[in-house]
């Protein structure tokens, strides 16, 4: 029996998102920074937050461009990583491991535009001054019990 | 000695400002007024009359007969007239918000100004030190977190956006302070236009959407006062973050709408030429406006931007959403603004 590939994960208690059109919008309510996705990368969120795996995102989003999954590997993995490194999504080390290792990049199809991440950080001040503090019937401060990954044990 | 858990809870510190209400209003007397705001009954209930001048004179337009069976409910007391003393703040300034039993709690002026809304029990509570400490920002936009709060569990969203109108409808005016949100509704509201909010309103999206009106207040910078004069009976005498801050009503009561279908969405922004100008905007950049210009009025708990989101995705894929140059021709800007709206609503937006 084969084991289930790992997936990304994306904290519900702190990552809202909502695309319009081809464009997400993707707001971190811990930081206040939010960001916009374009080009293929609105394709690609949608497919994470569906709890897609690597293979499967790969195929998917190759079949949504019309190209091959070779061909649009490094700029899904680089895509991967930078969503990673803002914190808007946890990969396990195994899809981490596979994303850093993917050979160099062939010609793109024309229909493949480039996943985009745009930051924003003009909310990040405000909220850093007026957080909303959650209390519960034990009242505050409290320390919330951490809201890890599935795989993060 | 209190518990950790009895001095922080929320449930606490409401039980305490209803202690003071209570004692407030033995001392005071009660007075009544009554506001329907989006289709619900507003009953502020105030101890004593010195917090009633400062905190409904911007709600006037909304003023309607007393209602037995309100909707919401907010106890507004002070400490000064009442004699009461305000109780001791529980927590530090901030927001404070308790999923479970619906609650939020907010602190500021270092636990002088404390205000409180249950949601299940529809009763929300304000309690100062003194009417005069009530802020002139808090003046022209009186009980916005409270309001914020209460109607986002209805699924209506506090919108940092202007919001002005005519027969056909509203088109809403979206962009942080210095877009120029202000002084194009003033300029539609003195040459005749509808007139729903300058700074801050209701978005109702479904089924159609709707703009809800919370103030008759505007506020006017230094810059737009060269060129726009509102009548001296509109003047308040207050000011905030270096704006002048007018109340519309009574002076312009019949322009003031309390509901219009939102037709178009304008993002302004200072234009710095001689003709205003309006170029189409794409629903993406329309939603990213939409949704970060209202989080950034803040006290947002985090759970709610998720009906935002769906609320402002819904409003954009409706009406069409336009940039808008604004010139120096304040006096075209009125029309050209009304042309848009026939249009709109004669091109099938919803409404």
């Amino acid at each position: 029996m084969s084991e289930a590939a790992p997936q990304p994960y994306i904290d519900p208690t702190r990552i809202i998102s909502e695309t319009v059109d081809e464009e997400t919008l993707v707001i971190d309510a811990h930081t206040g920074a939010y960001y916009v996705l374009r080009g293929s990368g609105a394709v690609i969120w949608q497919l994470l937050s569906q709890g897609s795996a690597l293979p499967l995102l790969l195929q998917q989003v190759a079949q949504h461009y019309g190209g091959a999954v070779v061909d649009l590997q490094p700029a899904v993995a680089r895509f991967l990583q930078e969503l990673q490194q803002a914190e808007l999504i946890t990969l396990p080390a195994a899809m981490l491991a596979a994303v850093t290792t993917i050979a160099p990049a062939r010609p793109l199809p024309t229909t493949f535009a480039p996943p985009e991440l745009h930051r924003f950080t003009d909310m990040h001040d405000l909220l850093l001054i007026d957080p909303i503090h959650e209390v519960t019937a034990s009242g505050w401060p409290f320390t919330p019990a951490k809201a890890g990954a599935p795989y993060d044990r | 000695m209190i518990a950790k858990e009895e001095a922080t809870s929320l449930a606490a510190t409401f039980a305490q400002l209803q202690r003071f209400y209570t004692a407030a209003e033995a001392h005071a007397g009660r007075h009544e007024r009554f506001y329907q705001i989006a289709g619900q009954v507003l009953c502020l209930r105030f101890a004593g009359s010195a917090l009633a001048l400062v905190v409904t004179r911007a709600l006037a337009h909304l003023a309607t007969s007393a209602s037995a069976t309100p909707d919401l409910t907010i106890c507004l007391a002070e400490s000064q007239q009442s004699g009461v003393a305000l109780p001791a703040a529980r927590l530090p300034d901030g927001f404070y918000h308790d999923a479970d039993e619906q609650r939020y709690c907010s602190y500021y002026a270092n636990g002088s100004w404390q205000e409180m809304i249950t949601m299940p029990a529809r009763v929300g509570i304000v309690a100062l030190d003194a009417a005069a400490h009530y802020p002139a920002y808090a003046q022209a936009a009186p009980l916005r977190n409270l309001l914020t709060w209460w109607f986002a569990a209805q699924g209506l969203y506090g919108l940092h956006a202007a919001a002005i109108g005519t027969a056909a409808g509203a088109a809403l005016l979206v962009g942080n302070g210095g877009a120029g949100k202000s002084t194009t509704a003033v300029a539609a509201l003195l040459q005749g236009l509808s007139y729903v909010g300058d700074d801050f309103c209701l978005l109702a999206a479904d089924p159609t959407p709707q703009v809800h009106s919370l103030y008759c207040s505007g506020k006017l910078c230094h810059d737009s006062r060269q060129w726009l004069t509102p009548p001296a009976s509109t003047v308040t005498g207050l000011c905030a973050e270096e704006k002048v801050i007018y109340q519309w009503y009574p002076a312009f009561a019949p322009q003031l709408a309390a509901t219009l279908p939102v037709r178009a969405l304008l993002l302004p922004q200072v234009g710095g030429g001689a003709a205003s100008h309006l170029w189409p905007a794409t629903s993406a950049t329309a939603f990213t406006a939409l949704v970060t210009t209202a989080l950034r009025l803040g006290a947002w708990p985090t759970r709610f931007p998720h009906g935002l989101l769906a609320a402002a995705k819904r409003l954009v894929g409706q009406i069409p959403c336009y940039h808008l140059a604004l010139g120096a021709d304040c006096a075209a800007l009125p029309p050209m603004l009304s042309d848009l709206l026939t249009r709109a609503a004669l091109e099938g937006a919803p409404g």
